[in-house]
């Protein structure tokens, strides 16, 4: 089976620098990647490049065998969507519109969503824990439930690969299992899912592999298994790490390290 | 917030029976002498010819044409909303119709006429929104720059008109108030304005879903499958086409895109497939209604009919600006 993303040579650059080199990657079928790195190190840009908001500065990217830039604009919404990292609401639209638009793509330009649409859309609201919300106001949702609702419209539009930006932002601990819980389902089902995150514990646990972007062109690619040690995440993030053992095998903690300390070691720095 | 909508085809049954009461009232109230009683003989088959003249020639096409230019000034505003992805946009406001009406009477004055005259409104409506959208997107989306803009633009445009006025040798052009503040005085050809207003709603009625996921703004929209350069560029033109319709029309009628399609929206929900028709319906209503007012209040003296839409769009432009600002801090 060819693989589902297929990455070659890609450069991201904005502003005249650098942030991602070079960048070959293959994303399988049933595959989950974990995007790492610092804030500002190019996830979104790297996300957004792939998606084909933005055009690659080299390289090439292929969706399912086929160069994304040969794709038509319905192409592209079937086969890959992409979870913006945030969305703003100046109409008052509600969470089932929301989530019913992920047909776009789907419906003749003249088409009216139908009653099996509707049953997509609540389907995907209530497996986002967002059932009797249908009828709420996008604009009168908290942080965490738009956030979902973003993930219902993914679920609704059902592409081939995911790629989210900060899918778990704003969500409580239970609803991050709700979303990553949703995500091991669709890789189960053969989807590719990238996604990016601020969380080396939840990334060792709930993904494959881990692509850790640098900011300064350099990338790594890995198993989590082996990929997400102490050194590398050090290395990543630029603070230190060491490992804990919970009942469910080691995660990896940073040492604290507060800013105070150090502008009490060296004053002149300010 | 409760969310308590109408269902949008109640909407229209209602919006379109009160657009025809709302042109019941303007041919059976005037100046004249000719009051209800008399149109409901006319209507009913028998009357005399100077009733017939005053009814069919007179009022009935200035409402038709209040009638076109509210629609097509709702529709352009409902548009522009949509591609700045803000409540606050109208073609009045951001200085489209001033482009338009300042285009115009360059070419009056050029000694043009006819199509020419349109076209020339036509290019001022197109120029001017395509430099207030482009100054107003470089950078971070902020209403209050785009507003700005639009604001210092239209001052130009209207100052620029009150030189041409002032210059102008005779008086032969249209009144000053009808390139300022807006006149159905001039109107008596209703069939462009209608026209426009009806092929616009239909195509942008049968566009909806996509309108809605265009609102959605360009990245989500170009996510969600929607050609999003093309769609803009086409929105772009419609609104001027719009909008110099209705300023060749009855000049700059202010505010109807700004009242009308959010009072839609509060109805109604942001879906466009209702808020289209809507506010076509309801923008041409509350013109032919103002423009009553404008004949009657004060008749036999006429008033300006972007007068009375400034006076209910002023506040309500205030309000929501207010409003904006509290959900922003």
């Amino acid at each position: 089976m060819p693989a589902l993303l297929d990455i070659h040579g890609l450069d991201v650059v904005v502003a005249g620098r650098t942030l991602v080199r070079d960048l070959s990657l293959a994303v399988q079928p049933g595959e989950r990647v974990a995007v790492l790195g610092q804030n500002g190190a190019g996830k979104s840009l790297t996300l957004h490049t792939l998606a084909g908001l933005r055009p690659p500065a080299r390289g090439t990217i292929s969706v399912g065998g086929v160069e994304l830039r040969l794709l038509g604009h319905r192409e592209r919404a079937l086969r890959l969507g992409l979870l913006l990292q945030e969305q703003d609401d100046p109409f008052p639209t509600s969470a089932m519109e929301t989530a019913l638009m992920g047909r776009h793509a789907r419906l003749g330009i003249w088409q009216w969503e139908t009653a099996e649409d509707h049953a997509l859309a609540r389907n995907a609201l209530a497996a986002m824990d967002l059932a009797g919300m249908e009828q709420r106001l996008c604009a009168t949702l908290s942080g965490g439930e738009r956030r979902r609702l973003g993930v219902a419209a993914l679920l609704v539009q059902d592409p081939e690969l995911w790629l989210l930006d900060e899918p778990l932002n704003h969500l409580d601990p239970r609803h991050q299992f709700t979303v990553l819980g949703a995500l091991q389902r669709l890789a189960g089902e053969g989807k590719a899912v990238m996604a990016s995150l601020h969380d080396p514990i939840l990334a060792a646990r709930h993904f494959d592999s881990a692509l850790l972007l640098h900011g300064d062109g350099r990338w790594q690619h890995g198993p989590v298994s082996t990929l997400l040690d102490a050194q590398t995440l050090a290395g990543l993030y630029g603070v230190d790490f060491e490992a804990y053992q919970g009942s469910s095998g080691a995660i990896m903690l940073p040492v604290p390290q507060l800013p105070g300390t150090r502008l009490d070691a060296a004053p002149h720095d300010r | 917030m409760p969310n308590m909508r109408m269902r949008p085809s109640s909407l229209i049954a209602i919006l379109g029976l009160l657009a025809v009461l709302g042109l019941l009232v303007a041919i059976g109230y005037g100046s004249g002498a000719v009051g209800p009683r008399q149109v409901v003989v006319l209507l009913t088959g028998e009357a005399d010819a100077a009733v017939r003249q005053v009814v069919l020639d007179l009022r009935l096409p200035r409402a038709l044409a209040a009638f076109g230019t509210g629609a097509a000034l709702a529709l352009a505003g409902a548009l522009m909303q949509v591609l700045l992805r803000n409540p606050l946009a109208d073609p009045y406001i951001l200085g489209t119709s001033g482009g338009a009406a300042a285009f115009a009477l360059t070419a009056m004055l050029a000694g043009a006429t006819g199509a020419i005259v349109d076209a020339s409104a036509f290019a001022g409506a197109l120029a001017s929104t395509l430099l207030v959208f482009m100054i107003a997107r470089r950078g971070r989306w902020a209403p209050a720059r785009l507003l700005l803009t639009g604001v210092v633009v239209a001052a130009g445009w209207s100052a620029l008109v009150s030189l041409l006025l002032a210059i102008t040798p005779e008086r032969n052009l249209r009144g000053a108030l009808f390139w300022l503040m807006g006149d159905f005085a001039f109107a008596d050809n209703p069939l462009p304005c209608l026209l426009v207003a009806g092929a616009g709603t239909a195509a942008c009625f049968a566009l909806g879903r996509s309108l809605n996921v265009l609102a959605t703004g360009d990245q989500q929209a170009a996510l969600l499958g929607l050609p999003v350069r093309g769609m803009r560029v086409g929105i772009y033109v419609l609104t001027a086409v719009l909008t110099s319709t209705a300023v060749t029309t009855a000049g700059t009628v202010g505010f109807v895109g700004l009242v009308v399609p959010h009072l839609v929206r509060q109805l109604a929900g942001a879906d466009h497939r209702a808020v289209v028709p809507g506010a076509a319906l309801a923008g041409g209503t509350l013109l032919v209604l103002a423009d009553t007012v404008a004949r009657t209040a004060l008749a036999p003296r006429q008033l300006p009919v972007g007068a009375i839409t400034a006076l209910v769009g002023v506040p309500l432009f205030l309000f929501l600006l207010g409003r904006g600002q509290r959900d922003a801090t």
